[in-house]
């Protein structure tokens, strides 16, 4: 669907929309727990659905939603709205995959074979740096950890499930 | 009070405690002058690292880190035109004018000694507030507590300008975090789904980790690049006429510094805010307005002195009342946290000599800021000059074996992974990650304060309204609620009067 002349677009309910269910998730969480441990959460609850609902509404294409996202951002009734977002050019679940690879890899093997790796990857294939760099750059970053953390502070850096069952 | 503060003496000058301030003072500046990192991803890094250390010395590294990252941000807002944190922006606006002009040294003399004055000037206020702060602190009850915390949150909310519903949202799934684990007054366990881990609640350290560090990275790696694409060979002499100016200028160093001062003592408002609130109302006052912008040296003297006196000023709310007055005083109790401190109204009243070793940490990492940032200034500027290709995995490779050697468990360093995710989410979407992690640490102080008042009362909620300062609170909580609809009616009034013939 196209934006209007307002530049709304339903994508501006997605968020929102995330927010809102996973307050009313949390809320018929709340009511879960037993009667004594629950009175503050519930209460918090219901002031995440109230707030949710607040935000969904502000983002709706409508003259309340105008008014209530005019009101709450500080912007004339008549701008258009604002970005609810920060577009970086980047990908960012390649960035998240990234960390998320490292902390796998880390499990798995051990910081101190998962940081030359993630290092000597990161550089050549998202940064495009050349492999004696990315070779130098890992080596000194597995140096740093293993030298900083075990030697001087006296850390056991995680050896990971495969060589600790080794 | 004389005895606390010849404690805090004793704990800092010493050879340890003089190596772990200048220390910080270095991580300080280096990571000041990095864009994208900040004092706060360099606590939030640190953190671990100091959980063998004495809670003195690592209170001192924390004092050395938050006094020294402004001053080492202004470095390349000077040089390259590139804010090393959001509160040196306003020095970019007449700081790199004057570097063009060949006067680099000039504005960097001038914004270490605006610095280091003003942050003495935020200094010296939080030490004469504290023995008042004590007498406040011991009026206070559970309600007012209570109503404290809510204030805090809401403040924080309505400081983050056009997202104030968002950062009313954040604050909320802070404290919908906070209630993770075991609860004390009811002796239950809740929202752990089973999870043993999560049984004494979301470890503070691998969460702020997380959230900054770690997301920060995450957004580091989504724009790429590098700040400068070159080399910058701008001399770097003059550094005396910039340190004259300012004491030339001083009405405007006691102006800036009053100002940060103010503003930091306002939970969440933040360095940036006071430094723009300085540079503009310097403007507006001045004779010759329109000098600001081409290399007026007044335009780096005022944000300068502000963004540095902000650090005395945040302290003042986070100290007394344990509600941190900036990401990095709320950082900074995780670091309390870790050394068995528990932050809140106590904190003052028990442990009144480590806090006054961290504001004389403070207080010398102002001045030693400055004096090795003028040494080292041009080496700073060349690490803007740094990949994000290499930065971002060198940090979140020390993040993350930091997080681990805390407690020897795998399961903070995914709990940082899930952090670090959230917290690129939230600054993606602009929910503010301060408050939510400011509502993560008075989650238990604000649970705790309203079932212990409505025991005292019987179960009656009148509790709050009924004392004098628990109401005071109260209506400054509405007031904070209400504000954006009353600048919104004054606004729209003003544009209706406007367009009247």
């Amino acid at each position: 669907m196209s934006a209007g002349a307002t530049g709304w677009t339903p994508v501006r309910l997605i968020v929102p929309g995330i927010v809102l269910a996973a307050a009313i998730g949390y809320l018929i969480w709340a009511y879960a727990v037993e009667a004594r441990a629950r009175d503050f959460p519930v209460m918090v609850g219901w002031v995440f659905v109230l707030l949710a609902l607040v935000d969904v509404a502000a983002h709706s294409n409508s003259a309340l939603g105008r008014y209530l996202a005019a009101v709450l951002s500080g912007r004339p009734l008549d701008a258009s709205p604002a970005e609810d977002s920060d577009h970086a050019p980047g990908n960012p679940i390649v960035a998240i995959l990234w960390v998320a690879g490292f902390v796998g890899l880390s499990w798995i093997a051990g910081f101190l074979v998962s940081i030359p790796i993630y290092v000597f990857l990161f550089m050549r294939l998202q940064g495009r740096h050349g492999s004696a760099a990315s070779l130098l750059a890992a080596a000194a970053m597995v140096g740093v950890v293993w030298g900083g953390f075990e030697l001087l502070l006296r850390y056991d850096v995680y050896r990971g499930v495969f060589f600790d069952t080794l | 009070m004389i005895e606390s503060l010849l404690t805090g003496i004793d704990l800092l000058f010493t050879f340890r405690g003089v190596m772990y301030l200048c220390l910080g003072v270095v991580v300080g500046m280096v990571f000041g002058a990095i864009p994208g990192l900040g004092g706060v991803t360099a606590i939030a890094l640190l953190m671990p690292l100091t959980f063998s250390m004495e809670p003195g010395e690592a209170i001192t590294l924390v004092g050395g880190i938050m006094g020294a990252t402004s001053f080492g941000g202004s470095i390349p807002a000077i040089l390259i035109n590139a804010p090393g944190i959001a509160l040196n922006a306003a020095t970019c606006f007449d700081g790199y004018p004057l570097a063009r002009q060949g006067k680099a040294g000039m504005a960097i003399g001038a914004a270490a000694a605006a610095s280091t004055l003003g942050g003495i000037v935020g200094i010296f206020t939080l030490l004469l507030i504290i023995p008042i702060a004590k007498k406040i602190v011991l009026a206070f009850g559970p309600p007012e507590f209570f109503m404290l915390a809510i204030l805090g949150l809401s403040a924080i909310a309505i400081s983050t300008g056009g997202a104030f519903l968002r950062g009313l949202i954040a604050a909320t799934l802070g404290l919908v975090l906070a209630f993770v684990g075991y609860d004390a007054v009811s002796g239950g366990v809740r929202f752990t789904a089973g999870s043993e881990y999560l049984f004494d609640g979301i470890p503070l350290v691998p969460a702020l980790v997380g959230i900054f560090a770690i997301g920060e990275m995450i957004n580091l790696t989504t724009r790429g690049g590098s700040v400068a694409s070159s080399k910058n060979t701008v001399s770097i002499g003059g550094v005396g006429e910039g340190v004259k100016a300012v004491f030339r200028n001083w009405p405007i160093l006691i102006r800036g510094s009053a100002i940060g001062t103010f503003v930091g003592a306002l939970p969440g408002v933040g360095g940036t805010v006071a430094s723009f609130l300085a540079y503009s109302a310097t403007v507006q006052v001045s004779r010759n307005p329109d000098s600001f912008g081409k290399g007026n040296i007044q335009g780096v003297i005022a944000p300068e002195s502000a963004n540095n006196a902000k650090d005395g000023g945040s302290l003042i709310p986070t100290l007394s009342f344990g509600i941190p007055g900036s990401a990095e005083t709320a950082i900074f109790l995780g670091v309390l946290i870790l050394h068995g401190m528990e932050p809140g109204p106590m904190l003052l009243l028990e442990h009144e000599g480590i806090i006054f070793s961290l504001v004389l940490a403070v207080f010398a990492s102002c001045v030693l800021a400055s004096l090795i940032g003028l040494a080292l200034a041009r080496h700073l500027a060349l690490i803007t000059l740094i990949d994000v290709h290499i930065l971002v995995p060198s940090v979140i490779a020390v993040a993350l074996v930091g997080v681990y050697a805390l407690n020897g468990n795998f399961d903070d360093v995914i709990l940082s992974l899930v952090f670090g995710i959230l917290g690129f989410a939230m600054a993606r979407f602009r929910f503010p990650r301060i408050t939510l992690v400011i509502a993560l640490v008075l989650g238990e102080l604000a649970e705790r304060s309203f079932h212990q008042s409505l025991r005292m009362n019987s179960g009656d909620w009148d509790v709050f309204f009924t004392r004098g300062i628990s109401l005071a609170l109260f209506v400054a909580v509405v007031l904070c609620l209400v504000l954006p609809a009353i600048r919104f009616w004054i606004r729209q009034r003003r544009t209706g009067e406007r367009g009247r013939p």
